[in-house]
């Protein structure tokens, strides 16, 4: 029997149950996507690191809420993206700068000068987006969300969050050009 | 991906972004844990300790990238030693092949019958146990199947190697 | 008063002197070590008669048997197992005094066994008096477990300390050297920056500057 026979719903429900390992599972499966997106929303790998523990310490809190189980991905991804806001407005009200040194490094990654340099530079340009443009953009093209979808993790509607991706892209093409054109 | 709004430059940038970001197979103890002590105390731990499990797995395969996941669940004074403070932890293995699990260490005397762990189906071969320790630096180890050591793959090793494989390590302050 | 170096070879001198000393057994022997054959335990317990006549704690001496027959080690691996550990313990006691707890003890054996020089660990209980030193060292011994050259990782955990952290702070060291050697960077590199920016509190500004390539944070127009 391989780990990969379980679904989400099987796990949550093991989890219901108040075992720890089918939450465990549940964590091993989804936090390499989690945190992927805390850390271009966040820009920062430890802040998207703690948005992404505490999107999955709420999950585990209110699961008994979480009414599709087998979307158990969907529901947690909506957890995060409110951890997410509500961590980028803390740091505003404490901190007005935007952190972009800590651009997320993953093994086995190029780390010459010039990839870093442009992976510091798309960042860059994602943290001048506002936070719903950048959040819009993530969820489409990073995530790669349908527009339903994204109307579901943000609560925004779905003419709003077209008008938010069209204008990041907008703003991105034009910043990046920038860079690429020297 | 609506593909008209994005030129190669900004293609280019979404493949940057699309790149995975690894949190590691240390996060989700640290999850567990965090989730854990903002339960009531006992409750969780207890509901695991007295569930009865069924094992139906056969053969031994440790598969991939396997997670042990250790969990720190709460404190808690024992009444017997008034002076030692006790810290439940839980240790869990994912061996999907496994028939049974045990754990040794300087808590059971390396004793490899004394501390079973269990599974439950569903579970996807997630073996675990609590087991209460005392303040202090504690080595241990997995034995699968009777006969297989094998260290938490999550867990710090330990410094020295004097009986070959090298123990795994976790501290309790 | 007698330098730290004088108790370290008394205390290793004890150890050596309750080994020629043996003679069956000075203590009662503990009757977890039946599981071990007879000329094993015979070796074994001379260390631990050794140590309990210094006044160190001997458990760990007993886990350290346990664990090498649980194993299947041959008696003399056993022994000198014991032996190094009764050793270690011996030179640590003798550093941090008599007020060290065996989890001390313990967490600083591992230490000098990963490599350890008994002046960092001096170093870093006078810089730790009085808040505890188990989970300073535990951290260190796991850093170097974890492949941070031994220097490295001493002056990582002694900066922490100089500033005054607590265990949190060892913890949150520990941990960000870790994610960043799982990130690619050269364990020594980790434990230098982890260490070399963990200066201001939250809260203050630069704090959640942690560029690890030393570049400061830069304000953009719209955050």
């Amino acid at each position: 029997m391989d780990v990969t026979d379980v679904t989400d719903a099987e796990l949550v429900a093991g989890a219901l149950r108040g075992e720890a390992a089918p939450f465990a599972e549940l964590i091993l499966r989804h936090q390499d996507r989690m945190a992927r997106y805390a850390a271009r929303m966040l820009g920062d790998l430890r802040d998207a690191e703690e948005a992404v523990q505490d999107a999955f310490i709420r999950a585990h809190r209110a699961l008994h809420q979480c009414e599709a189980p087998d979307r158990f991905g969907g529901w947690l991804f909506r957890i995060l993206v409110n951890r997410c806001r509500t961590r980028g407005r803390r740091r505003r009200r404490y901190n007005e700068t935007f952190v972009t040194g800590d651009v997320p490094v993953e093994p086995g990654v190029d780390h010459t000068a010039e990839q870093v340099a442009w992976r510091e530079e798309i960042q860059r340009a994602l943290a001048r987006l506002g936070p719903e443009q950048r959040e819009a953009f993530l969820l489409k093209h990073v995530e790669e969300l349908s527009y339903e979808e994204m109307a579901q993790a943000t609560g925004s509607s779905v003419p709003a969050l077209k008008m938010r991706v069209k204008r990041a892209c907008e703003h991105l093409r034009e910043q990046l050009a920038e860079v690429v054109d020297g | 991906m609506d593909e008209p709004e994005l030129n190669d430059t900004l293609r280019r940038a979404v493949e940057e972004l699309r790149r995975p970001v690894s949190l590691g197979q240390n996060f989700a103890p640290r999850v567990l844990s965090a989730a854990r002590r903002r339960r009531s105390p006992l409750a969780g731990a207890m509901d695991w300790l007295l569930r009865p499990r069924l094992s139906p797995l056969g053969g031994f395969v440790l598969v991939g990238a396997a997670a042990a996941v250790l969990l720190l669940l709460l404190r808690a004074n024992t009444p017997a030693i008034p002076t030692h403070p006790v810290t439940r932890i839980q240790f869990v293995l994912r061996a999907p092949a496994a028939r049974s699990v045990t754990i040794v260490g300087d808590f059971n005397n390396w004793d490899p019958s004394a501390t079973p762990l269990a599974t439950a189906a569903g579970s996807g071969g997630i073996w675990s146990v609590v087991v209460p320790l005392h303040t202090g630096r504690h080595e241990y180890a997995f034995v699968v199947d009777g006969r297989a050591w094998v260290s938490d793959p999550i867990a710090p090793r330990s410094t020295d190697q004097d009986f070959g494989a090298p123990n795994s390590v976790v501290t309790i302050s | 008063m007698r330098s730290a170096l004088q108790r370290i070879y008394l205390a290793v001198g004890a150890t050596a002197l309750g080994i020629t000393l043996q003679a069956g057994g000075l203590a009662a022997q503990d009757q977890r070590l039946a599981r071990l054959d007879a000329a094993t335990r015979a070796g074994v317990t001379v260390v631990i008669d050794s140590l309990r006549a210094g006044g160190l704690p001997t458990e760990p001496l007993i886990q350290k048997a346990l664990e090498g027959a649980s194993k299947g080690a041959s008696a003399d691996r056993i022994v000198m197992a014991v032996r190094a550990l009764g050793r270690d313990l011996g030179l640590v006691h003798a550093l941090l005094g008599p007020s060290a707890t065996e989890a001390e003890l313990v967490a600083g054996a591992a230490a000098v066994r990963g490599g350890v020089a008994g002046s960092d660990i001096a170093a870093l209980a006078r810089l730790q008096a009085g808040r505890g030193l188990l989970v300073p060292l535990s951290v260190l011994a796991e850093l170097v477990a974890r492949g941070v050259p031994v220097d490295s990782a001493a002056a990582a955990v002694t900066r922490v300390a100089q500033r005054g952290g607590g265990n949190a702070d060892f913890n949150t060291l520990e941990r960000g050297i870790e994610h960043d050697i799982e990130a690619g960077i050269p364990a020594g590199a980790a434990a230098s920056v982890r260490a070399g920016v963990q200066g201001p509190p939250i809260g203050v500004p630069g704090a959640v500057n942690r560029g690890l390539r030393g570049r400061p944070a830069r304000p953009v127009g719209r955050p």
